[in-house]
């Protein structure tokens, strides 16, 4: 629509033309820097680890094997890491968003006295924090650990998406439609959901992102906090999976048997991040719709 | 109708028979007391294992043990890595099992942990034939287990057929015959001898360019210590500790150590060494060494051959006697049973928790009967191991695992408690490739380790929970200036300058105290005995 | 409703003077669903953030596991004591220095510099495609990501090595120069996360009004112009913001990744805090040694927050609080 209208209107300057080629250029090189340590990840998780490691598949497989991606999948517990991760991920994200999103608009709010004692004290969390074992101590008397509630609620809020959220309502949510709105006499409430929700798309889909990747990733609290086999989420059992497949590390006895499982770990390593990140890499274009520009046209016109 | 229900009975009844009968296997020595024979007592219990293990409740010798003991366990099962996360949480957080097994809480964490552990000697005295026959025959395995204030908190095991060095040099004896070259006893027959690796083609593939003679890592062990005793003086010392006639020394203080370095700095930089020893981590270190198309590396020190080269070269590949830095020395070798070589100590141990302390050492008990340690180690009868008409114990190994593989998967193995006595160790018969490694070992290394007292000295020295906290945060420090100065010297030499100004960082990090502690520990232990 | 508040009217009267509890109840009768809207993120961080925070004690008490984590005889601030005058201090503060101020400014930028990219090209699909790869490296595990490293930067076999025989070059062994440690966490560091750092500046620049490049075009404005001047702007108060709270993290690097690229030789530039209380704490059991480094780490970083939000407040508009 606007292409259309610069071909038939304005024509482009020498300096655009410039910046262009330049745009391309840095694109270019952009995908080489970020593409190819992918590809060569993708490559080691099915060649021979002693090659990987020699520098023999720098551009090509050598010594094709599927025995790392066999030793992840012929392991059923796999799928209910799979089954459990979901949930987790979207059960989590849900109670963040829910519990982040109100609480970060009302600290944007300029005539809202008790903000900055509010951030102050959200924002000192961030800093001082009891250590693990009291706050497991704390998990425990409440009887959350062991369930499926542990991985979703308690640790749902996280302060930085909050501080984030709070600065994209403040930047985006105008003034005038504040004050027009509330001659109309329409509450905070319904302002948030009616009006400033919908104009922070973008916000939204940005910190649920965020909130969704942390928790498809969780991997320590599952280990401290999960006992029960069937709860746990799919980090955990890939760790497992490297973990069967690793020696003891220094110190200890190191047989050949040892340094073999080295060598099978080696692969796995590599073929783990395949198996986990898949999910979320295809998911990151239907999100990033979100985030294109003209999201907020028509919201004040002059 | 009624026939089929007495046929019923009495098939029920010739069953509970056979299950009352069949009872213990052939425990020929340390025969239990009276057994009662009520509902079986409930344990639980955390097990560290190696994850390629079967569940315990999976291993055929172990259900037989609990039958025997009567009693019904409840396993967690953790790897090492996971454990090392949570072991402070489930400690601090009181979550305690009845027992924990598989070196679960080693010594420095039954130091900082102590008041959750019950003593055990009157429950040896009383209830574990086994284990009291052990510490029986073993004095010196008991002052290994026996913590300062006089008692038993931990279960010690002694392993089978093992050896008693931690690294020795390794050498790719095909290339040496290729070139008509002897195995190296000198520091200067060793830099000829990778000299000509690295010049001519060693492994015959045309290339002559494509040798490393030799390769180490630096990394994490500081296991290049186990060079230093080419000069005759200290053997390799886990934690950089040697004792030398009841005089304890920092191995890298020592002058020797500074010739050690300037002897690796020649070779750096002659390129005998591969240039990125001083960054590479374990893995890399051995899969350069297993070239799919060629033998690559030269030289090394490892533990065992197959360890560093894998199954398709190790047939290369020998232990060689340690090498002497001069002619006319006497190069001396690690001699660390008690480093996890034969010996183990807080292998298991009962927690206040346990309300039947009594079931629970007797449970363990059954462990250390001659069949039960055997089995302990390579796996159960008809599975690891197989016992003949004459008494002998015959390791079976199926041919597609690599025999250390298959004994994890069957047995509890590093994790597991045992006592397998000399007398024991006679009678069984290991593998080909097991019997060879030890020969090796008999013929080449034995002959230079340094004396077992020395060698024992520090692993069966005590320290108080003040101590072993001060000795742990003077080490990490020692550890790190060490090994910085290490990665220097191997690629810039050594100095005079650099050479004092790392002994003085030593000294100002502590190194006199850590000597000192273990020193006058030492002192006082010996003289009480 | 509008209420009495004194602000309506023009000034001429002077407000009644309130109490503190006074302008509190007022404060809430008037706002209380905002309150309400904070209420339950407020609770959950009081369960689970500051009742912990009895825990921090450990760092004042000797560790008894008998008499629990409050039982302990008090010893005030000698484990803190040790630690200033450890010999690994000033090498350990140095190092963390080091490490996390060269990430954050080779770090910081680069985000926004591709989200400004993204934000020029006009084709929806290849848009996409590109921010779909910047950010997939996010995704690899520390352990993956280092191991590639070590293999990619052999001097010998690696990439590394490769170009520099191309070039006639003798290639330098990156992990074992201490003094190329900073560069080379941070630049792994920027690879790993400059994509999955952008988003947040492509969502923001996905809220400029349109119309605004528009009428930039109208005036001649060329697309480089338009880029300093209506989009960067846009960006700064989510920089500022972001800024202030690394800022806060700067005590803070992180612990896998600098582990993993440990070696002997870089070692005296690659100790951190972290890597050196996880070897003291966790493999040596010194929990109240461990618990009071990380608390000295904590109050440092956000002692230097509340420096730079002053600063930022007095420069800007915006601030944290």
């Amino acid at each position: 629509m606007r292409d259309k209208k610069r071909r038939t209107g304005i024509k482009n300057s020498t300096s655009d033309v410039v910046f262009n080629v330049i745009i391309i250029i840095i694109c270019v090189l952009l995908v080489i820097i970020f593409l190819y340590p992918l590809y060569f990840i993708l490559v080691a998780s099915f060649s021979s680890p002693a090659a990987v490691a020699k520098g023999q598949t720098l551009l090509l497989p050598k010594g094709i094997t599927m025995i790392g991606y066999n030793e992840i999948f012929s392991n059923k517990a796999i799928w209910i890491g799979y089954r459990n991760t979901i949930l987790y991920t979207f059960g989590g994200t849900f109670f963040s968003l829910l519990l982040t999103l109100p609480a970060a608009y009302a600290l944007s709010r300029n005539d809202f006295a008790p903000r900055s004692a509010f951030m102050l004290l959200f924002t000192f969390t961030i800093f001082f924090n009891g250590g693990l074992i009291p706050t497991y101590l704390t998990v425990k008397g409440l009887h959350l650990d062991n369930t499926i509630w542990v991985l979703m609620v308690p640790f749902c809020v996280n302060v930085f998406n909050l501080i984030i959220s709070r600065t994209f309502f403040q930047s985006s949510v105008p003034k005038e439609l504040l004050e027009a709105s509330q001659l109309d006499g329409c509450s905070d409430f319904r302002f948030f959901i009616q009006i400033a929700l919908p104009i922070s798309k973008a916000l939204v889909s940005v910190i649920g992102l965020y909130y969704m990747v942390g928790y498809w990733n969780e991997y320590f609290r599952a280990l401290i906090y999960i006992r029960n086999e069937n709860l746990r989420p799919l980090q955990l059992i890939i760790r497992e999976i490297l973990i069967q497949n690793q020696s003891f590390g220094s110190n200890q006895t190191f047989s050949s048997a040892d340094a073999t499982l080295a060598q099978k770990q080696e692969l796995l390593k590599y073929g783990v991040i395949v198996v986990s990140s898949l999910p979320m890499i295809i998911i990151f274009p239907f999100v990033q719709k979100y985030f294109e520009k003209g999201v907020m046209i028509g919201s004040i016109k002059g | 109708m009624r026939k089929k229900v007495s046929l019923l009975l009495a098939i029920v009844l010739i069953c509970s028979c056979l299950f009352g009968c069949s009872g213990s296997s052939s425990n020929s020595s340390g025969q239990q007391d009276n057994v009662p024979s009520e509902d079986p007592v409930k344990l639980s219990a955390i097990q560290l294992l190696n994850p390629v293990a079967k569940n315990p409740s999976e291993m055929p010798y172990i259900q037989q043990i609990c039958a025997d003991a009567n009693v019904e366990v409840d396993w967690t099962i953790y790897a090492q890595e996971n454990w090392l996360e949570q072991k402070n949480v489930i400690l601090a957080s009181n979550d305690l099992p009845d027992l924990f097994m598989g070196k679960a809480i080693g010594a420095s964490d039954f130091a900082a942990y102590s008041s959750f552990f019950v003593p055990l000697d009157d429950l040896i005295e009383e209830h574990a034939p086994n284990i009291k026959r052990m510490y029986d025959e073993n004095d010196e395995l008991k002052i290994f287990a026996t913590e300062l204030d006089g008692h038993i908190y931990g279960l010690t095991t002694r392993k089978g057929l093992r050896p008693d060095t931690w690294r020795k040099w390794c050498i790719n004896t095909t290339w040496l015959e290729n070139l008509g070259l002897s195995v190296p006893s000198t520091f200067d027959e060793l830099y000829d001898v990778l000299k000509a690796f690295k010049e001519e083609d060693a492994n015959g593939n045309g290339d002559p360019n494509d040798e490393f003679p030799m390769t180490i890592f630096y990394w994490m062990d500081l296991n290049i210590t186990a060079i230093v005793g080419a000069y005759g003086n200290y053997a390799e010392g886990m934690q950089l500790i040697a004792c030398k006639d009841g005089q304890f020394a920092f191995i890298p203080e020592q002058e020797d150590f500074r010739s050690l370095f300037t002897f690796m700095n020649k070779l750096y930089a002659d390129g005998l060494l591969h240039p990125e020893c001083v960054t590479m981590d374990y893995a890399t270190w051995t899969s350069i060494a297993r070239d799919p198309d060629n033998a690559t590396c030269g030289a090394s020190i490892v533990f065992a051959p197959n360890e560093w080269v894998g199954p398709q070269w190790e047939d290369q590949y020998e232990i060689i006697p340690q090498i002497a830095a001069e002619p006319g020395i006497d190069p001396v070798s690690s001699y660390l049973p008690y480093y996890t070589l034969t010996y183990d100590s807080h292998v298991a141990q009962i927690t206040t928790k346990c309300e039947n302390p009594e079931a629970a050492i007797r449970f363990l008990d059954l462990f250390y009967t001659e069949d039960n340690s055997v089995q302990g180690w390579f796996g159960s009868f008809g599975v690891g191991v197989e016992k003949d008409s004459d008494g002998n114990y015959k390791v079976i190994v199926p041919n597609e695992y690599d025999d250390d593989e298959w004994k994890r998967v069957n047995s509890l193995c590093d994790n597991g408690l045992y006592y397998i006595s000399e007398a024991i160790e006679e009678q069984i018969i290991p593998t080909a490739v097991n019997a060879k490694f030890l020969e090796d070992e008999e013929a080449k290394i034995k002959d230079s380790q340094i004396k077992p007292e020395d060698g024992n000295a520090y692993y069966l020295t005590k320290l108080t929970v003040e101590e072993t906290n001060e000795t742990a945060i003077i080490l990490t420090d020692l550890k790190n200036i060490v090994s910085v100065a290490m990665a220097e010297w191997t690629v810039n030499g050594v100095t005079d300058d650099s050479w004092n100004q790392y002994l003085q960082q030593l000294k100002t990090a502590g190194v006199d105290r850590y000597l000192e502690i273990y020193q006058k520990a030492y002192d006082t232990q010996v003289k009480n005995r | 409703m509008k209420g009495l508040d004194a602000t309506n009217y023009g000034g001429s009267i002077a407000p009644p003077h309130k109490t503190v509890l006074e302008k509190v109840l007022f404060s809430f009768k008037k706002h209380y669903q905002l309150y309400l809207m904070i209420l339950p993120a407020l609770i959950l961080l009081i369960i689970f953030y500051y009742v912990p925070i009895y825990g921090l004690q450990l760092a004042f008490r000797e560790y008894d596991p008998i008499k629990g984590l409050t039982g302990g005889t008090w010893v005030g601030l000698d484990y803190f004591k040790r630690f200033v005058t450890s010999f690994q201090f000033q090498e350990l503060i140095k190092n963390t220095l080091s490490i996390s101020v060269t990430s954050l400014v080779i770090g910081f930028p680069f985000p926004i510099m591709l989200a400004l990219i993204f934000n020029t090209i006009r084709k929806e699909s290849r848009k996409r495609t590109l921010q779909t790869i910047a950010y997939m490296p996010h995704f690899i595990s520390a352990v993956a990501l280092v191991g590639m490293v070590r293999v990619l930067l052999s001097p010998s076999t690696g990439l590394w090595g490769h170009l520099h025989v191309l070039l006639g070059l003798d290639a330098v062994n990156l992990l074992a120069e201490p003094s190329k440690f900073s560069w080379l966490y941070a630049f792994t560091n920027l690879w790993q996360n400059a994509g999955w750092n952008s988003i947040i500046y492509v969502a923001a620049l996905s809220g400029v009004d349109v119309a605004l490049y528009e009428a930039a075009k109208v005036d001649g404005a060329s697309r480089f112009q338009q880029m300093i001047h209506i989009d960067i702007p846009s960006l700064v108060p989510t920089i500022v913001i972001l800024l202030i709270l690394n800022s806060g993290f700067l005590l803070n690097v992180g612990f896998e990744t600098v582990f993993l690229m440990q070696t002997s030789a870089n070692l005296a530039a690659s100790e951190v805090i972290s890597t050196y209380t996880y070897k003291i704490g966790i493999k040596s059991n010194q929990l109240s040694y461990s618990t009071a480094i990380g608390l000295f780490n904590n109050a440092i970083n956000f002692v230097i927050l509340l420096i730079v939000n002053f600063i930022s407040r007095k420069l800007s508009d915006t601030s944290l609080f």
